[in-house]
Formats: structure tokens, C-alpha cells, sequence
């Protein structure tokens, strides 16, 4: 998998290309906790190129989200393909994050 | 471990019955396979006359899963120790039994999850269950712990 960020309007934007998977996730992991503890607590994950996440990946992300509003922050997710949609449907994840159609508007929406 | 209101649905134990075909692949218990595994499931469900596309992806989620309970829990993750998939292609259904020969766990002790508020474990039992049409589990057999996992052709 491969993630890079990038800062739009105070908001840190992940975008992730690849499975986010109990192999992967652990890499994200140690980037959004190292984003929250310089500071940045409002987080967009970007999951446009990912088609599939485990159950390590949803773990990875309810840690995340969880840590930052903790702060008083969020993270919120963008693009989520059809299939990784689903599972967030099927867990009843899709009731406890903020999901948005972009990043643009997942950036905005923290306005 | 039948979903409400399905009939329950025989598992062949041969794979010498007539009309299937066996695949089996043995790999290292490292999550970095985990995405190999995914690649050559998905190869093998367009061997399933009827599968649909989108249960491929079900198929491709649940198979990660059971893969990596067995590499966290039955090997600790012991990437010394080996992971066999047993793939039968039925003419109506797909049979995946996942092999170990570490610690046996019972999935049916796992909860479902607690739907209420957004958990950090425990949701990839229930992802199993809910992906598949069929789960068993059957531990410390001759032939290691097994995990049997069916998804019916449409």
C-alpha cells in the first residue's frame, strides 16, 4: 500500500493507494498517531484506490477517529469504493465515521 | 454456523467426488502473503461456473480473515509456520478449507460485536459469517485445525 499526505486548510489528508490490510494497517497506524501527536487532530483518510479493507484496516481507522476526537478532532473518510462501502454498512461503521463523496469535501466539512 | 432461515448445507469431505476439482496452495503464515492470497482466491472464483463478481470480493474478504486469525492466533505470528488453503470448485458451489496445525480457537466463543459503538477488535469473525453462505469449524483433526468456508453459486 502505498500513503502520502499532505495539508489542505489545517486539515491533514492521507490518500492511500492499495489494500489496507492487516499487513498494511500498521503503517497507518503509526502515521495518524504521529499526526495527532504533532498536533494535527483534524484528519481526512482518503480511500479512492483502496478496494478492499480488513478488519485490521477498520480497527486501524476507528483508532484513529477515536484518538482525534479524544482531541477534540476527527477523521474523516473520502471516495470509499463500492465494496469497501459495503463492509463499513455491514459493521455499521458507516454510522460512526463522517463519510464524504471527496477529500475536498470531507476538508470542508470540518469548516 | 447456518445464516437464519437457510437449509443447512452439505459439505463434501472428498475432493475425489465427481464434478469438483481440488486446488491447494501452501504458504508461510506472514501477512505479507495476505495480498497473494487475495489475487490467486479471486483467480479461483472465476473457476466457479456462475459465481458472481461480486461475491468474489466476498469470498477474497473472507478468506483474508480466516487467514489471519490463523497467523495471529493459532502461529502468533510465526512466520515459520505454514497455512494450507484448500480450494474445491464444485459445479455449484466453492469450498475453501483453511488448514493450520498451530493452537485451536473456537470462533463460535468470539462475540458478535457490539454494535453500538465503533470497536477496534472483533469484527473479523462476523465479516466471515456474514460473507459466506456456510462456515465450520472443525480443530485438532489429523489433518490440523480447519476452517471450511462455502459460497453457493447463483
Amino acid at each position: 500500500m502505498q500513503l502520502t499526505s499532505a495539508e489542505m486548510s489545517n486539515v491533514v489528508v492521507f490518500t492511500l493507494s492499495g489494500r489496507l490490510d492487516a499487513y498494511t494497517a500498521p503503517g497507518l497506524r503509526r502515521q495518524l498517531f504521529a499526526a495527532i501527536q504533532q498536533g494535527h487532530y483534524r484528519l481526512v483518510v482518503n480511500l479512492g484506490d483502496v478496494p478492499l479493507i480488513d478488519s485490521a484496516g477498520l480497527a486501524t481507522l476507528v483508532a484513529g477517529m477515536k484518538h482525534a476526537r479524544q482531541q477534540q478532532g476527527d477523521l474523516r473518510l473520502a471516495a470509499l469504493q463500492p465494496g469497501v462501502r459495503m463492509i463499513f454498512e455491514m459493521t455499521r461503521l458507516d454510522r460512526a465515521f463522517e463519510i464524504l463523496d471527496s477529500t475536498e469535501s470531507a476538508v470542508t466539512s470540518f469548516n | 454456523m447456518l445464516k437464519q432461515g437457510r437449509r443447512p448445507i452439505e459439505t463434501p469431505k472428498d475432493a475425489s467426488l465427481q464434478g469438483q476439482e481440488k486446488i491447494q496452495v501452501s504458504f508461510p503464515a506472514d501477512k505479507k502473503y495476505l495480498s497473494l492470497i487475495g489475487a490467486i482466491v479471486q483467480e479461483v472464483c472465476g473457476h466457479v461456473p456462475g459465481l458472481p463478481i461480486s461475491s468474489s470480493y466476498n469470498v477474497e474478504l473472507a478468506v483474508n480473515e480466516a487467514v489471519v486469525n490463523v497467523i495471529a492466533h493459532a502461529y502468533r505470528d510465526d512466520p515459520s509456520q505454514i497455512v494450507q488453503l484448500d480450494f474445491h470448485i464444485c459445479p455449484d458451489r466453492l469450498i475453501i478449507r483453511v488448514r493450520d496445525w498451530g493452537l485451536s480457537f473456537d470462533p463460535a466463543s468470539i462475540p458478535e460485536p457490539d454494535f453500538s459503538y465503533p470497536q477496534e477488535s472483533g469484527y473479523g469473525v462476523y465479516l466471515i459469517r456474514q460473507l459466506m453462505d456456510d462456515v465450520s469449524y472443525e480443530p485438532g483433526t489429523v489433518d490440523g485445525n480447519c476452517v471450511t468456508l462455502v459460497k453457493l453459486a447463483e
